[in-house]
Formats: C-alpha cells, structure tokens, sequence
C-alpha cells in the first residue's frame, strides 16, 4: 500500500516536473549512445556503423521515450485533460450555444434540485431523535363521523399501554403554555402535558429523573386526566432564565399555570432538566395552538397519568393526546398494524358506544406530515422530473444539431487515427462539462429560489422553514447533473462517432443532406419534449384555475383592513372570571383608537384549521335520524359587537347586545346559530326562540336562539360553510381570545398602537400572531399557493424550452437541407412551398407530441383530482387552452427559421456548394 | 528483431530485480553500465534491449528504492549516476527470497518432470 502511495506521489510530481524529466533522459540517451559508440569503435568498427548499431543495440529511442512518457504521469489523465482543453476551446468558439445550453440545462436541474430539497426536509431527513426510525404515531380516526381530529382519549391510550405488545413504551402528550412572571417581565413558556413515558419515547437526555407514579397529584376540574405539581425543565429556558443552574434540579419554580381552585402561581418542584434542547413532536393544530409554529424546541414537560380507572369512558370529547410509541427492535411496522387492528376491534365491542367505527392507524412519524402536503410533493417532484427531462432533449438536440456541424472535424479526427471511443468520450466530455456549469448555476438558482419562496411555503409545514442546500441536496444536484450530461451527451456522442463509414468521403460531398435516422432522432426528441410540455402545462392550467376558483370563494365576511392577534392574560394571575373583564376592557381601549373603526373578539383564529367541537346536548326538536348520527358543531364565543365588526349579515332575528351578557357564568339565556346550523338542525322552521343544552356539565342550562347570523367558512375557503353556535363571552369567559380590530388604514401598520392599549390595560398582557385577516386567509390556502406557484411556474418554463427546441430543429433543418431547398426554389418551387416544407419536419413530430402528451395528461390529471378545487380534471377550457398554446408556440417557432430558408438565394447556396 | 542462438527475452518483471541487484553489487552506476554489467554477468544469454533499463529506473526511482544524481562518466560525459536506498535494499532481500523460492519450486518441478 505504502509503494502505491510513494509511487503515486512520485509520479504526480514527474508530471508536473515532466519537461525537465524528458530533458534528462534525452541527454541520458545520447550518452549512452555515445558510450556504446565509442565501445563498437574500439572493437573495430567504422564509426557510421558504430553508431547505427549502437541504435539498433538500444532499441527505438522514441519508443522508450513513450513508453516512458506513459510511466510519468497519468496517461488517461493527460487525455482527459486534452479532452477537457478540446471541450473547453470548441465552447470558447461557440459562447452563445453554451451559454444557452447552460441555461437550459440549469433551469432544469434548478428546479429539480429546489424541489429535492423540499422533499429532504419533508421526507428524508431524519426527525431530531435517537433511532427515529423506530418511531410511530398512532392516530385513533372515527369513521362514523366527519370529525377531523384524529388525537386520541387518555382511557385509550391507557388501554393500548396495557394491550399492546409491538412496541417499548407509548406516549401521550399535548401542547401546553405556562408563564412565567418576574417584575415586569412576563414570559410565556410552551411545552407538553406529557406522559412518563414521553422521555423513553423520545430519548430526552435528563439531568435529575423523568416522572414517577409519585408525581401524581390531585385530579383538577375540567381535566380528566391526574397532573402532579412536577416539572422538567427545557435546556433553552434552563439557560436562559435560570443560567443553567444544576441546583435548581430538587429545588421549585413558581409558575402560572390554569388553576380553579385559588389565584396566583403555584409552586412546582424542578424533578429535571433536558441536557440537550429537544424538539417539539408533532402536533395536531386546534383551537388552542392555532397554526402555531412550533418548530422551537420544548421549553418543559409537566406529567400526565392516564390510568386504568379511564378504561370505562375513552370518550371522543376528551382525545386531546397525541401518541408516538417506539416500536421494539425487529417489529415491523405491519405487525404493529396488525395488532393495533385487533386491539380495536375488541374497544369496538367493550366500548360499543363510545368506539364503534373507531380505527387505529400506525404511521411512521416521518411519514406524519399532511396528505395533502406528500401529493402535492409527489406532483411537484414529477413536475420537476418532466422538466429536467425537456431540458435534457432540448440540450440533446441543441447538440445533435451541433454534432452535424462538426461532421468535418470528426472525419478529420477519425481519418488521423482517433479510435471511435476517442470521439465519443470527447463528446461525452463537452456534456459533462456543460453539465457540471450547469449543475452549479442549478444549484445557485436552487437556492435563489429557495429563499424566495420560504417565506410562501404553508405554516401547517413549519419544517419547511429549515429547507436549504446541504450536503445531500447537493449531493442530489451533482447525481442530477451527471445523469443529465449522460442522457444529454450519449445520443449526440454516439451519432458522431459513427455517422462516417467513409470519413474522408465526407469531406467531399460537404453540406449533404440530413440522414434519415438523424432526422428521425430529433423528430423522437422533439416528440417528446413537446409531449412533457402538454402534461405540464394542463396540470398547470387545472392547478391555476382551482386557486382562482378558491380566490373566488366568498367567506361570509368582509375580510379588508381586518388586524387580528391572540390576547390573554398570564394564566391565573387573576379568577377566571376576570379575563371577561380584561377583554371588555381592552376592546374598549383599542375601539378608542381613531384609526380603529370598530372590534371585537372570537374564540379561536378563523381561517385557521380546528374548532372547538361539542357533539352532546340537545337540540330542541331534533332527534338524530339514526343512532350513528352524532350532533356536530362548532361553539364560538364572541363579543356583542363581532358581528358587526366582521360585517356578517344577520339574516333573522337580532345580534348580541349587552344584556345579553349579564346573568351566571355559563348560563346563556341567548346564542346566534348560523344559517347552515338552522338549516341542519331546524329543517324549514323557524329557528328563533328554539332551545339549545350543552347537556349535564352546564346544569342542562337552556339557551334560546335569538338571531340567526350569515355562513362563514371559519376553515379556511375550501372547506364548507361551518355549522356555528355563538356564545356571548362575558358569560364564557376564555383564557386567550382572538381581538378582531377593523383598521382605516394596513391592519399592520395599527398593530403598535393596538399593543400599546392592551398593555395598558395590564401590563403581563400577552398577545401573539397579530396577523391581517388577508394574512390568516392566505395562509389558509398557502399549500395550495404554494403548489400552485411553484408548478405553473414549469409550464412558462417548459413551453420556453420548447420553443427554443423546436426552432433549433427548424433552424437544424434549413441548415442541413440548404442544398436541397435551394435546389427546390431554383426548380421554381414558390416561397410558400419551401416554407411549408421546412416546417413539416418540426411540425410532423410536435403533432405526435401533442397526441402523447394528451394522453399522458389524462392519467396524470387523474391522480391530481384530489389536489384540484371546483374544476374538473377535463377542464374544457385548460384543455382547449393548453392546446392551442402549445400548437401555437410549435408554428410560431419553426414558422420564423422557415421563413429565413424561404428566402436563400439558390445560386448563392449552390455556388456555396 | 532477430533473436540470437541461445539467447532469451528477459522475464517479465525481472529486469528490475537484475537492476537493484547490480547497483547493490557495484554500487553506484549509470545506465549504460548497469546494462553493459547485465550482459556481462548473463554471459550474453540475454538478449538485453537496453531502452528498456531506462523504464526499469525510472519505475524504481519512483518507488524510492533508488536514487539518482548527475556524474561524469568515464570518458567525462555527463551522466545520471542511480544508486540503491535502505528501502530498495529490503524490497531486494524480499524479492531474492521470493525469487529463489519460486526457482526451487519450478527446478523440483521440472527434475520430477524429467525423472
């Protein structure tokens, strides 16, 4: 190994050193000679003779001096690099043809390269824990009802704990926020309500323990599920707050936490501190974490105990955990199916009420990430694919035409003794180098793009935020490259090399016309970009119209110089009731503001996914059809003058007013319901002065319907209307509540002032994601924005591509058959004619083009149905449309070089000859 | 190239053996030497195309097992003297070992033949 190395040292220096390694050795040589000359002379020979068999005794000193040559240094090196040089002078000559091919190419790998690393984010990249392939999610999903959520009720994760074999410990856990107050200061911590066996779950190194049956605390009201006053403590906020200080590990922390029972912060016992920041796991967005983007790392875990006393009621209404569990080494992921399977079959039964139609799925955690959001990456990836691959023909074509051009330069070659590899792995050398240009200015674009469109990719993917070029994007780009200057540079390659039987006859018919299987080559080539090129730009078109049709949808509101935020007060800071007081008084600060028309405030961020659902009580008068139809819908609690604030019509009835909102704490005497709400439930009646319970919890408290407001689509535009139910806040007071503040000027611009009036009111006041509604509504649609940005952006692209392809046929063919149509106008064949047959041979292939690509883009839209709204994937109009786009780019394109063939002056072109 | 009565193409890969050998031998010496002193010793059975010492030293100057520096020859002509290094020496006691064990093989080999 060690002479391998010396030797190859040695040899790397000789080629640097070579010139004066050749000047010794010729000098070597002649002395030698010299000294066998003067021997033969001395043995009595005639000094001619001496010296010829001097000659002949050391063998042809050319030859050694090769063969030498070829022992200095690397042979295949110094042809590579000839090879190189050579690729590097013909693109010096044709600047203008490289610069198009590297921007081609560039384009496409760009693309590519962009969108694979959006997929490595998504996709590939490991999760941020120790042996997190092994991790799963275990979603519970009713298929009974359209309820969404698919998180899971403490007593079924408790029954799984028992039950289930496949895996090493299950966890549950749910987002949660204390705060944290200190003079002036007030800091909101977020972290996860969580299970003991989260920490075994997620490998969360600790300093002090986990939690212990010990930590169990007293049950509180409103919680089915037993919380201890223990905490483990965050890296980031153990360092910040508390300078990582180890004593604190044994030691409390006062916090404000939600507690009924007294005011102010309770004293909770540090058990633990995270040695390490740990990432927040997924979770399912709510009402309560809105679309919050937790990609931060968890600031504390306070335990929960779900125990075998809650087997009896895993109601629905509780699913509030989400649960990842660690499968054991060696189990696969369909065993645990398997299992899951029957575990759920048999709550179906024991639990019939509660658990018939319920299923249990089990997801790799990396695989958790929105439906939607994997087919629309599966769709981008193809997108980009096709586009790589139009750009591959293009270039491929681009240097067909080139190769023809370079026919003579190959007979030269090949007539001097080039072996036809030699040729061939020049060619291959000039695409691989445009490829590697390419590749670089690919992976520029990539990252170009990458910044641009970060800030536009969905909050409901917070991963995305952290989507760059590294290393394996990188890798990925320079694979991409390599296989695009292979498919670019074989065909060309290959076609030069043996597209001379007879080398130096070629060097006298110059100018022939073009070969038939070369004709035939490009004319496939064009075929197919074009084909690509209609798939792209229908799955555009459909994409591009759905978001204009979503666009279009009404919301039910006026949504213009809307400002919306989160306000709430540290929690426990005062009694429960004292944050109706809070919002009625900041609502009437930030309405003193001159540049505020009106506001109001709502429980829970519209447009933003989850509800507070309730599916129990009684409606006056309507009696479910059948026992597996459950009461579903969503309860808003506003502020009287909501309604007028978001300008939603009342269409029956009247809105709230004050008087609504005296009287006992959960005692409504008076709600709204939406129109679609009457409609459901109160079918062709009047819904005015009907009766809703919440049932039991609220004392069977009944509240009448005194008005009826218009729909709102609260889910975001393309969902439904919601079935609504509204609440006067000062009756259901809320720990944080969403301020709806009507601007005369950029809801943004008043955020300051608005903030100002509510830290007025109390100075620990928190208030977050202040948005513009226009904010909340596109970042209800951002997937598909997202999608949809980025996929019509290829169909432009690609059509450019196609354009250039075409044209650089046409130009190809007027180029080779100049002859032959000179020939044809000297015969007296008309302009038009000639024309009409230079653009056949671009014409004939594109129109194969275009029959593929519509079949191709009826499958492929096919599969888009799910990703398109209110337009059908036989959209008349994108069809119609996409066709005479590509028809029209396709004549306009071989029509302009046509035009230019139609005018050559025959006895110019022929005397050329 | 006509080949002589009783002379024989050097083996594959042993003209390099031969080369170190020599220098270890006499001591530092230019190529012509090195070739007239092959011939020499091989008493003209090989049939020596002395190009090729060249390539044998540069092949072993690549190695290391030589080293070169320029001298005058005896009748005061410029000349590249090549002599043996420490590794050259190891590199030849392993070779002459290999060597020689290979040549009892076939010698046994061939007598068992013959007998």
């Amino acid at each position: 190994m060690w002479v391998q190395v010396v030797a190859f040292v040695s040899r790397v220096r000789d080629l640097l050193t070579r010139r004066k390694i050749e000047r010794d050795l010729d000098s070597e040589i002649e002395t030698h000679l010299d000294l066998l000359t003067s021997e033969n002379i001395r043995r009595g020979m005639p000094p001619g003779e001496a010296r010829r068999m001097a000659r002949v005794r050391f063998g042809g000193a050319t030859q050694v001096q090769e063969a030498l040559r070829e022992q200095a240094g690397f042979p295949w090196l110094e042809t590579a690099i000839q090879d190189i040089g050579g690729a590097l002078r013909y693109f010096g000559r044709n600047r203008g043809f490289f610069a198009v091919a590297i921007v081609i190419l560039a384009l496409g790998i760009g693309a590519t390269t962009a969108v694979f690393s959006v997929a490595e984010t998504l996709l590939f990249r490991p999760l941020p824990y120790p042996e997190s392939d092994r991790l799963v999610t275990l979603r519970s999903i009713d298929t009974m009802s359209d309820y969404p959520s698919t998180r899971v009720a403490p007593g079924l994760l408790a029954d799984w704990q028992i039950k289930a074999t496949s895996f090493e410990a299950i966890a549950g856990y749910r987002w949660a926020t204390v705060d944290l107050i200190d003079g002036a200061q007030s800091d909101r911590l977020s972290g996860l309500l969580a299970t003991p066996e989260s920490f075994d779950v997620f490998g969360v190194p600790l300093l002090g323990r986990s939690f212990r049956a010990e930590d169990r605390g007293a049950k509180r009201p409103f919680e089915s599920t037993d919380t201890g006053e223990t905490l483990v403590l965050g890296n980031e906020v153990w360092r910040r707050r508390f300078d990582a200080d180890e004593a604190l590990v044994g030691g409390a922390v006062d916090l404000h936490i939600l507690n009924f029972s007294r005011v102010g912060p309770t004293r909770y016992t540090v058990v633990g501190v995270a040695t390490a920041p740990v990432r927040f796991p997924p979770l399912e967005a709510d009402f309560q974490l809105g679309d919050s983007n937790v990609i931060d790392t968890i600031d504390f875990w306070m335990p929960q105990f779900v125990s075998a006393t809650q087997l009896g009621e895993p109601r629905s209404g509780d699913s509030w955990f989400d649960v990842v569990a660690r499968l054991r080494p060696g189990v696969t992921l369909a065993q645990a199916q398997a299992e899951m399977d029957v575990i759920a079959r048999l709550e179906a039964e024991q639990y019939s009420e509660t658990n018939r139609g319920r299923k249990i799925r089990v997801v790799p955690l990396r695989e958790h990430i929105p439906g939607e959001a994997r087919n629309g990456l599966l769709l981008l990836s193809a997108g980009t694919a096709m586009l790589l691959l139009i750009a591959c023909s293009n270039v491929a074509t681009l240097l067909l035409a080139r190769g023809l051009a370079r026919r003579r330069e190959v007979a030269i070659r090949t007539a001097l003794g080039a072996p036809w590899w030699r040729i061939v792995r020049q060619f291959l050398m000039e695409a691989l180098i445009l490829a590697a240009c390419a590749g670089l200015l690919g992976v520029l674009l990539a990252a170009w793009a990458i910044n641009v469109t970060r800030p536009w990719m969905p909050q409901s993917l917070p991963l995305l935020q952290e989507m760059g070029i590294n290393l394996t994007v990188l890798v990925f780009a320079l694979t991409s490259a390599v296989v695009t200057a292979c498919i670019t540079g074989l065909a060309p390659a290959f076609r030069s090399a043996r597209a001379d039987g007879a080398p130096l006859t070629s060097l006298v018919e110059r100018g022939v016309t073009l070969g038939k299987s070369h004709s035939r080559l490009v004319g496939v080539l064009v075929s197919a970009e074009v084909a690509l090129t209609v798939v792209l730009l229908v799955g555009a078109g459909l994409l591009v119209r759905s978001a204009f049709r979503a666009s279009q949808v009404e919301t039910g509101f006026n949504p213009d110089n809307l400002l919306t935020m989160t306000i709430s007060l540290p929690a426990n800071k005062f009694d429960w009731d004292h944050n109706a007081v809070f919002v009625r008084e900041a609502i009437e600060a930030v309405r003193s503001l001159s540049s505020i028309s009106d506001a109001a405030v709502v429980h829970g961020v519209p447009m933003v996914a989850g509800d507070f659902s309730v599916g129990r009580g009684t409606i006056e008068g309507y009696v479910p059809p059948n026992d597996t139809e459950k009461l579903t819908y969503s309860v808003r609690v506003v502020s009287p003058g909501y309604f007028a604030t978001m300008q939603i019509p009342i269409v029956a009835g009247r809105s709230f007013e004050a008087r609504d909102e005296e009287g006992q704490r959960g005692a409504a005497r008076s709600i709204l319901v939406s129109e679609s709400f009457a409609k459901r439930y109160w079918p062709g009646r009047d819904p005015l002065g009907r009766y809703v319970s919440f049932g039991e919890a609220f004392r069977d408290w009944k509240m009448t319907v005194v008005g009826v407001a218009g729909d709102v689509r609260y889910s975001g535009l393309e969902m439904g209307p919601t079935i609504d139910l509204y609440l006067p806040q000062a009756l259901f007071p809320q720990r944080a509540i969403t301020l709806i503040a009507r601007t005369r000027g950029d809801p943004l611009n008043e955020a300051p002032a608005v903030r100002e009036r509510i830290r007025a009111v109390d100075q620990h006041a928190f208030l977050a994601d202040i948005r513009s509604m226009d904010q909340l509504i596109a970042g209800s649609q951002a997937e598909r924005r997202a999608g949809t940005l980025l996929v019509s952006a290829f169909g432009p692209m690609a059509l450019v591509l196609v354009v250039a392809g075409v044209y650089s046929v046409i130009m190809q063919a007027v180029v080779g058959r100049r002859l032959d149509l000179a020939i044809r106008s000297a015969l007296g064949a008309g302009p038009r004619r000639v024309v009409a047959t230079a653009m056949r041979t671009a014409l004939q292939p594109a129109a194969v083009g275009i029959a593929l690509g519509a079949l191709a883009a009826l499958g492929v839209t096919r599969v888009m149905t799910s990703l398109l709204f209110e337009v059908s994937a036989l959209d008349i109009v994108t069809w119609v449309g996409g066709g005479i786009v590509i028809l029209t780019a396709c004549v306009a394109a071989s029509y302009v070089p046509a035009r230019r063939a139609a005018r050559i002056d025959p006895m110019a072109a022929l005397r050329a000859e | 190239m006509t080949k002589g009565q009783g002379r024989s193409e050097v083996l594959q890969g042993t003209l390099d053996l031969m080369v170190l050998k020599t220098l270890e031998v006499i001591g530092p010496q230019h190529g012509y030497g090195i070739a007239r002193r092959i011939e020499q010793i091989s008493d003209d059975v090989f049939q020596l195309n002395e190009g090729t010492v060249y390539a044998s030293l540069l092949r072993l100057r690549q190695r290391r097992w030589i080293s070169s520096s320029w001298g005058y020859s005896e009748n005061n002509r410029k000349a590249k003297f090549y002599a043996i290094t420490q590794s050259g020496r190891r590199q030849l006691a392993k070779e002459t070992q290999d060597w020689e064990r290979i040549a009892g093989v076939m010698a046994r080999l061939l007598r068992l033949s013959e007998g």
